[in-house]
């Protein structure tokens, strides 16, 4: 496959601009054809901590090539996140999902209400996606990278991440997955990589488990896989056979490229935007 | 020590901090900690599910240490007694 050409900026026009939230002012991105009104909206929903800073500018290309081939999209900071109002602290699933009706209102208001809507989602945004497809009417599509299956597990490598500084320090007091676990059975606040996550945060993003949904509409899923790689690992694959069982229209692919939204140095993977163009496309 | 399984982590090292060419020259004598400028605490979290998720099991975290990840043949020999206990 070849990887097509960047857009020309002529062909796209950024607009950074502030919405009502449920914390407050959201920070969001737009990004819409400089020549022509959109063929479509775009509603994206960024992943986790430190994979939203590695993503940006993945999601900023991908934007811009999307608005560059007909389609208005809007990257919305989350209550909490980012450059949005509202601390992580105050953050929970059930606000981010009103962000997301916000932000979904927000472009039906600025391009007409019956603009076809896709959810683009990355990581944790992908599986809170899905979950906001199911609240919003009629359902949009859903462009799934590299969707959470499970937010208990996301939570549990996101904890990992304080072992492996306990480990990397040389540290005698190590803590264990399971004693962090507990304390958020107790109501604490654990801060891990800078990072505060309260009980009620974690209490919400835990109980995200894609195997107990049903998208309510097409669902195009791509993952990014290692070159020696041909599909979907097998968890992932069994969710989508899942979700096809039930009659729901997905369709998963992957493409090759780096783990771009968990790497040290900031990476970008061509191939996915040239696919993720071309699936919404199809 | 297998080859097969210093292969299979040579590749899962390789691909989680992206080496590139550099992850091919890559032995079992090889220091990872504190030789790879990629291996911060972020990298070893990614690396530990990387590692179950090609391994098919879940290593036990209270048997991990710095020492695991001094050379690829420690972490490949960690690798190989967590999949046979």
């Amino acid at each position: 496959m070849t990887a097509t050409a960047p857009p020309s900026p002529a062909d796209y026009t950024l607009e950074a601009l502030f919405i009502a939230g449920a914390l407050g002012q959201l920070f969001c991105i737009h990004t819409f054809p400089s020549h022509a009104p959109p063929q479509g909206v775009i509603l994206y929903a960024h992943p986790f901590g430190e994979e939203m800073n590695k993503s940006r500018r993945q999601v900023a290309l991908q934007a811009r090539s999307f608005a560059a081939s007909g389609y208005a999209v809007l990257q919305c900071d989350l209550s909490g996140c980012g450059d949005s109002a509202g601390e992580l602290t105050d953050a929970e699933v059930s606000r981010w999902l009103d962000d997301l009706q916000q932000a979904r209102a927000w472009l039906a208001q600025r391009w007409g209400a019956d603009q076809p809507c896709v959810l683009w989602g990355l990581r944790l945004g992908a599986t809170l996606a899905v979950l906001a497809s199911q609240c919003q009417s009629p359902a949009p599509r859903l462009l799934l990278w590299q969707p959470v299956l499970d937010g208990r597990q996301f939570l549990n490598q996101f904890l990992r991440v304080k072992l492996a500084t306990d480990i990397l320090s040389g540290a005698h007091e190590r803590t264990t997955v399971a004693a962090l676990w507990q304390q958020w059975q107790r109501g604490d606040t654990i801060e891990i990589g800078g990072y505060l996550l309260t009980a009620r945060l974690a209490d919400s993003i835990a109980a995200l488990d894609l195997s107990q949904l049903t998208p309510a509409a097409p669902v195009i899923w791509l993952d990014v896989v290692a070159e020696d790689a041909t599909d979907l690992t097998a968890p992932r694959l069994a969710l989508v056979n899942q979700w096809q069982q039930q009659g729901g229209a997905v369709t998963a692919q992957v493409v090759t490229g780096p783990p771009f939204w968990a790497m040290q140095e900031i990476a970008e993977c061509a191939a996915l935007i040239t696919r993720s163009c071309e699936r919404l496309a199809g | 020590m297998t080859p097969d399984i210093l292969d299979d982590v040579r590749r899962v090292v390789t691909h989680t901090l992206q080496l590139g060419s550099r992850g091919a020259h890559l032995t079992a004598e090889s220091p990872l900690l504190g030789a790879l400028p990629e291996l911060d605490s972020l990298a070893v979290a990614s690396l530990i599910v990387a590692l179950e998720e090609h391994f098919g099991f879940a290593i036990a975290e209270d048997e991990i240490s710095a020492a695991t990840f001094s050379t690829l043949g420690d972490l490949t020999a960690f690798m190989a007694a967590q999949g046979h206990p």
